[in-house]
């Protein structure tokens, strides 16, 4: 499956990461390598942050939003757009890299979205 | 949000046709406007005795207000008794659902009051100095209405929840119904056990 293969890759470019997800934004998982049991709820509450962030820069005029970061005493969840109907999820360590993070999501949305309009 | 009347649309669809107002209890209603009208001052008063009885619906209520509240409602009795009972009716009752929200009226209350309104009718159909046949019609007419009001005001009133919180927050509503459902599935299993069922 083609966004196994971009998950995938995003394991070999940040092999730090614990888990990558590709869910759409009403919440459901569409492929990810996180705990079968963590996966329904990460992908809501990713979907949320990503409208509540998005709410936020409009409401604010920041612009678009790039990404919605999450930083908890043992790590981040960094969540992108991917196109107008995906969510993309990145979770990592406390010294996760968000530099490469941004990189990497910003050529993986456009493969994402390249996949999913054709689908 | 969607217009008022989608709103009501989709409020009435969702009711099984057979319980929905037919155009026949809309037009005895109509037919006998004069002598509901009648009773509208009465219903108004025992209305606002019952909400100002009771401290939580009392307590929707500011200092003052009563007169301008019993006016909305002898407005609504009037369109409700003069008709027409139509789309703009019921995209109006749609509207009361935000008001609702706003004003902090629950749906228990108002489907209470809505019954209440039902219930008056039906006390004191003897009233309207028609036959009985005739005055059990008008009764029944007004429960379907009772009823319908209170579908499309709980529609507009939970249409206008999810909508706020979309506009605020960027949550469709789909994901809305997703992170409800699984806390509500965890909700149910204590649920069941308080109840034991």
């Amino acid at each position: 499956m083609e966004l196994q293969r971009i998950i995938s890759a995003m394991h070999r470019a940040i092999p730090e990461l614990h888990g990558v997800m590709i869910a759409s934004v009403d919440g459901l998982a569409v492929a990810h390598d996180f705990p079968d049991a963590e996966a329904e709820r990460v992908a809501a509450m990713s979907a949320t942050a990503l409208g509540l962030g998005k709410r936020i820069t409009e409401r604010t005029n920041l612009g678009g939003l790039a990404e919605a970061v999450i930083r908890g005493d043992n790590g981040y969840l960094v969540v992108y757009a991917a196109g107008q109907h995906a969510v993309l999820v990145l979770s990592g360590p406390i010294d996760s890299n968000l530099g490469l993070m941004r990189l990497e999501a910003r050529v993986a949305a456009v493969d994402i979205k390249q996949i999913l309009g054709q689908a | 949000m969607d217009p008022m009347h989608e709103i009501a649309r989709q409020a009435i669809e969702q009711t099984p046709p057979a319980i929905r107002v037919t155009p026949e209890q809309a037009s005895v209603i109509a037919a006998h406007a004069d002598e509901l009208l009648a009773l509208g001052p009465e219903i108004v008063q025992a209305f606002y005795d019952t909400l100002y009885g009771h401290e939580p619906t009392e307590a929707v209520f500011g200092e003052g207000e009563r007169p301008m509240r019993e006016q909305s409602l002898l407005d609504w009795w009037t369109r409700t008794v003069r008709g027409p009972i139509d789309d703009n009716y019921w995209s109006w009752m749609a509207m009361v659902g935000l008001i609702h929200v706003i004003r902090r009226v629950t749906n228990p209350m108002m489907l209470a009051m809505a019954e209440f309104v039902a219930d008056f009718v039906a006390a004191n159909q003897g009233r309207l100095g028609l036959p009985p046949e005739e005055a059990h019609q008008v009764a029944e007419a007004f429960r379907r209405v009772a009823g319908m009001t209170g579908s499309v005001i709980t529609w507009g009133y939970d249409h206008a929840v999810s909508s706020a919180l979309f506009e605020v927050a960027g949550m469709p509503e789909a994901l809305l119904a997703r992170l409800r459902d699984a806390e509500i599935k965890e909700a149910l299993v204590g649920a069941r056990q308080e109840v034991g069922n």
